[in-house]
């Protein structure tokens, strides 16, 4: 009876575990690098702070200012964010979602962790200014934060730390898993005949680093782009000083690039197609470039459009006008 | 059939077409103007001072009225005018189809109002992906110009609904009884003769509310 006990139990927790792993993510999937039992306390307390412009030194800009939800939290249209008093950064904003397949952040890797991360636009002085014990005043004589930040992290919980932690929280929420490549994964949809000979292409052109089912290794990579000399942007090189990072960034993920235009690290692109001009025509030879680059990916116009198909396929609607995403109310 | 019978029946069918009230759809067409010549991509590149790359535009609230305020027309949906696809917006769906209004009301932007209907937020126009979404405090950018001015790079990024820099713009125009085509001019001119000192306008501010009032105030409605 007791033995009948046990095992029922442990199979009412193997369900459990299944169902949430299911409902967070495929079970194609890697499993993630940090833990997904996240707190919906600090998850709504996240929520609050990554909207609210109050964590800009003169509460101007918030994250969703780089980061806005209908465009799979990065900005669109313009080639490189803008900051507080109309400043204009250096590159364009990373789109945020699947962070917890992550185990660096930011173009050239600076951050090792997503808390380290979230302080990073914080302080700094063209993006939103902030000084850490200034926004811990604001918060402090807000009813609004009190009350959540007491909520997730018991009482007089309103410190640096666990501001980090909330934002990192609702971050870890920004899953997306539910584009069309998605269903037909989970053999609820199928290709059409050109996403079908796009997604051949993909498989032996592009895989090897924007690797399934996350299209990215997030490995750092030169995949050839001719130096802006007005930027002078030479990606992981400026943090480890090793030549051999030079021109080094980060591999963005391919999904949702119907909404995350222009693209590259200083958003040069504005299309699908002038990216494929790039791997075709335009990459600039140097001792760290992608060795599998070194020939360029030469395409007919036809594998160009069934390619451009395919990658269509990775856009998820769903989790761009996900409610829960979007800016909460009062 | 007779002959009596069949002038009988012209008659009646002559007599119930002159009978039909004449209603005519009032057609609205809205330009930016630059020099007095309608503004596109291509004509900006011949001006060696003034090279445009991006001019997007809202249009929203469009209403017609009749008879001392009272509405005539539901609203139509906001419409975004982006140069690099089509250089006039024109109006002249069923929300158009009145009898000689009086008035007409628009905005030059995008309200909260706009913002807060659930039919027109995220949808059409105001989809998210036409890259003029602001943020969920500011709403949308109104009007966002780009380019090249006296050989220096200039982003404009006007928006913004709340005070006390709101540039939102509402524009008011008496229509003539006697016309149904009409013309909505905004002349730039005197933007580009008042450019900003900083180039780079990317939130709502004094600047952004000023610039947007220009163009207001430059705004002609020209009726055919």
């Amino acid at each position: 009876m007791k033995k009948a006990a046990v095992s029922f139990f442990l199979l009412v927790l193997l369900c459990a575990f299944n169902l949430r792993r299911d409902s967070l993510f495929p079970d194609y999937w890697p499993e993630p690098r940090v833990s997904l039992s996240l707190d919906s306390q600090k998850i709504a307390l996240g929520r609050f702070l990554f909207y609210d412009p109050i964590l800009s030194r003169d509460s101007s800009v918030s994250c969703e200012s780089c980061h806005s939800p209908y465009s799979s939290f990065t900005h669109i249209d313009h080639a490189l964010s803008h900051g507080i008093d109309n400043q204009i950064g250096t590159r364009n904003a990373p789109a945020l979602f699947n962070l917890a397949w992550q185990s660096h952040f930011m173009w050239d890797g600076i951050a090792n962790s997503l808390q380290e991360q979230n302080t990073q636009p914080i302080l700094n002085p063209i993006e939103m200014d902030g000084d850490m014990d200034f926004i811990i005043r604001k918060l402090k004589r807000s009813d609004h934060y009190r009350e959540l930040f007491a909520k997730a992290f018991r009482v007089d919980a309103i410190n640096e730390a666990h501001l980090l932690e909330a934002l990192s929280e609702f971050q870890l929420t920004l899953i997306s898993a539910n584009s069309k490549y998605d269903q037909v994964m989970a053999g609820k949809a199928e290709f059409n005949e050109m996403e079908r000979k796009g997604y051949e292409i993909f498989k032996t052109r592009c895989n090897s680093c924007h690797t399934e089912p996350l299209f990215s290794t997030y490995a750092f990579a030169n995949n050839g782009l001719p130096a802006d000399t007005a930027l002078n942007d030479l990606g992981r090189y400026s943090l480890t000083l090793n030549p051999k990072d030079s021109f080094l960034f980060k591999i963005p993920s391919l999904r949702n690039l119907k909404y995350t235009f222009p693209y590259m690290h200083d958003g040069r692109f504005t299309s699908l197609y002038q990216v494929l001009d790039h791997y075709q025509f335009g990459i600039a030879f140097s001792t760290t470039l992608a060795p599998v680059l070194k020939n360029g990916i030469h395409l007919s116009s036809n594998e160009r459009t069934e390619l451009v198909a395919f990658l269509l396929t990775l856009s998820d609607e769903a989790f761009v006008f996900k409610p829960e995403h979007a800016a909460p109310r009062n | 059939m007779s002959k009596a019978w069949k002038w009988l029946l012209i008659s009646m069918l002559c007599f119930s077409w002159q009978a039909q009230p004449t209603i005519y759809k009032t057609e609205l067409k809205v330009i930016p103007y630059l020099g007095g010549e309608p503004l596109s991509l291509k004509s900006v590149q011949a001006n060696q001072s003034l090279h445009l790359t991006t001019f997007k535009l809202y249009i929203s609230n469009v209403l017609l009225f009749k008879k001392f305020d009272k509405e005539l027309a539901p609203i139509a949906a906001p419409q975004l005018l982006d140069l690099s696809e089509k250089n006039i917006l024109e109006y002249e769906d069923e929300n158009m189809h009145l009898d000689y209004p009086d008035s007409l009301e628009l905005i030059l932007g995008v309200d909260s109002q706009t913002i807060s209907n659930q039919m027109f937020f995220l949808k059409g126009d105001l989809d998210p992906i036409k890259g003029m979404y602001w943020t969920w405090h500011t709403g949308y950018v109104h009007l966002k110009m780009e380019g090249q001015y006296k050989q220096k790079k200039f982003e404009l990024h006007l928006g913004g609904y709340q005070g006390p820099y709101s540039s939102v713009q509402s524009l008011h125009f008496a229509m003539d009884k006697n016309k149904h085509r009409y013309e909505l001019r905004l002349h730039l001119d005197a933007l580009f003769q008042q450019f900003p000192d900083d180039p780079f306008i990317m939130s709502p501010g004094r600047e952004s509310a000023r610039l947007m009032q220009l163009l207001a105030e430059n705004a002609e409605l020209y009726s055919e």
